[in-house]
């Protein structure tokens, strides 16, 4: 943009949350199914999208995809124990659990791969923190900074929580296929 | 982004979680459209009955259930549907949207919710359900209308309509890949299905596998049935009325088959005092008769069909208010039948190897 540009535009004017939905929503939602099933991720996206709307004159200076990930990793916390819950029957049983949500069940059907299991095992272990901050990080991409912006936290608190979260992800990793086997821990 | 073996396995382990059910990414531009348009912008969150999403997605994914619109029992023909005998297995197909305007349900009278489920109980208990032989599969077929948006009248809109057939075991409701179904994530038809015993058999029968001998046992006290509904649901205990509606709705239409007479007529009983609720006859276009029970929460109408002769749910249908306003116009709507088939007949090999 021409310094022109932005010195005839002093204010930029307000998203369309339908425009922010073509871009982000299917990447959204992808994201949101992968962590707490399809069911509940439609949910979240819808409301990630709203919240949005409704503070769209608060969206910070940069792109928007990095603000709603922030919107959509809160939301997602109301879900922590549904999706802690899932990852350890993963882990358990190598399948996703048996909910009544019959879609659920449907896509859980592929039994998963000790290396799924193991990972599995150890994203339900970590802190809430520490997951969200690895998803961002490894699934949604985003820049430490990107991070801590979108969490509120401090850009040492997201290093140190990433440092902490790949240290067990590379030890599971490296432990082999028994992994698995070991207790869940807590994740709050 | 760095690329180092941890976070590669990451990224794949969340590639292969599941993914956004089908059709999800529309119903959630639908909701945030619908909510953001509203003269009145909204103060609290989009609640979750605003999703017609999962009642649409999970009924239409799961079930299946048969195409009762011109259903096969009238012996009218169905636009793509079951071509070969009963209890043949047939391949999903679509027609074009022409000739899909008669095919949306006609609405009749109303009739007063509490009559239609005293007839609803009264006829499901004069009729005896059907007992699946050893190796017969429980096939679903689904003849199912969907248009993209509400239309000033049914029809107006361009709309596709599909059939399709699923079968499941019996015992815990496994669902048997199709005889066209390749790999899923690495893993044959006769693989999906024996990691699908394995849970089965790790779980037990429940409500996430689901089993006439365990059906039977769920209580006939409506305050003892939500209370093992709520722990058998994920998701907050207390929810509104729509997303229980759709609940109820998901998990009759899963276990209709195998539902006795009792318990049916206890989640009858829960339905029951849900607000919102209207009923009305409603007519196939072959003439056959339904009873359609709408639950309506803001523009969203979320509406399941029953057979009154029978008491057993043959449909659903998801409603929805333009931006005019006026009466909630039908966006999707699907009917179901139920057979029980001989597993050799669905033709994979794993579905009548022993157990």
């Amino acid at each position: 943009m021409s310094m022109l540009h932005t010195m005839a535009e002093p204010r930029r004017s307000l998203p369309d949350v339908a425009g922010l939905f073509d871009q982000h929503g299917a990447e959204l939602l992808r994201y949101c199914a992968g962590r707490v099933g399809p069911t509940v991720a439609e949910d979240v996206v819808a409301d990630t999208f709203l919240i949005a709307h409704r503070r769209r004159h608060r969206l910070p200076d940069g792109p928007a995809r990095a603000w709603l990930y922030g919107i959509a990793t809160n939301l997602l916390r109301r879900h922590r124990r549904t999706e802690t819950r899932a990852l350890r029957a993963l882990a358990r049983t190598g399948r996703d659990p048996d909910l009544i949500d019959i879609a659920d069940g449907a896509a859980a059907r592929a039994d998963a791969s000790a290396l799924t299991r193991r990972l599995a095992t150890v994203l339900a272990a970590l802190p809430a923190r520490q997951r969200d901050v690895l998803l961002l990080y490894a699934v949604a991409e985003l820049g430490y900074e990107e991070i801590a912006r979108t969490l509120d936290i401090p850009l040492g608190s997201v290093q140190s929580a990433l440092h902490r979260a790949r240290v067990k992800l590379r030890a599971a990793l490296a432990a082999g296929p028994a992994a698995h086997e070991s207790p869940d821990g807590g994740s709050r | 982004m760095t690329d180092d073996p941890d976070l590669r396995g990451v990224r794949e382990f969340h590639q292969e979680r599941p993914g956004a059910a089908p059709g999800a990414l529309d119903r959630v531009r639908r909701r945030v459209q619908t909510a953001t348009a509203a003269p009145h912008a909204p103060r609290f969150l989009l609640p979750r009955w605003a999703a017609p999403a999962a009642a649409a997605a999970v009924v239409a994914a799961v079930v299946g259930g048969a195409a009762v619109l011109g259903a096969a029992g009238d012996g009218t023909p169905q636009p793509g549907g079951p071509t070969a005998g009963p209890g043949r297995p047939t391949s999903a197909a679509s027609t074009a949207a022409e000739g899909t305007v008669a095919l949306w349900l006609k609405y009749g009278a109303p009739v007063p919710v509490p009559a239609v489920f005293a007839q609803l109980d009264q006829a499901a208990a004069g009729n005896t359900l059907a007992v699946p032989h050893p190796g017969e599969l429980l096939c679903s077929h689904t003849t199912m209308l969907t248009r993209s948006g509400p239309s000033p009248s049914p029809g107006s809109a361009p709309a596709t309509a599909q059939a399709g057939v699923r079968c499941f075991e019996p015992e815990g409701l496994l669902e048997v890949p199709p005889p066209s179904a390749g790999d899923v994530k690495g893993q044959s038809p006769a693989e999906q299905l024996a990691a699908a015993r394995d849970g089965f058999a790790a779980a037990g029968p429940g409500w996430g596998y689901p089993t006439a001998s365990w059906l039977a046992t769920l209580p006939t006290d409506p305050d003892l049935l939500l209370a093992g509904f709520r722990a058998g649901s994920r998701g907050p205990a207390e929810v509104d009325d729509l997303t229980r509606w759709q609940q109820y709705g998901r998990f009759l239409a899963r276990v209709d088959p195998l539902l006795p007479a009792a318990q049916r007529a206890a989640f009858h009983r829960l339905m029951g005092r849900l607000d919102g609720l209207t009923a009305a006859e409603a007519f196939t276009v072959s003439g056959k008769r339904l009873y359609a029970v709408r639950l309506t929460s803001g523009t969203i109408a979320d509406e399941l069909l029953f057979e009154p002769g029978t008491g057993r749910l043959a449909g659903h249908v998801e409603l929805t208010v333009g931006p005019g306003g006026g009466d909630p116009v039908p966006v999707r709507q699907e009917l179901w039948k139920h057979v029980f088939q001989p597993a050799a007949g669905w033709a994979v090999p794993s579905a009548t190897a022993p157990r």
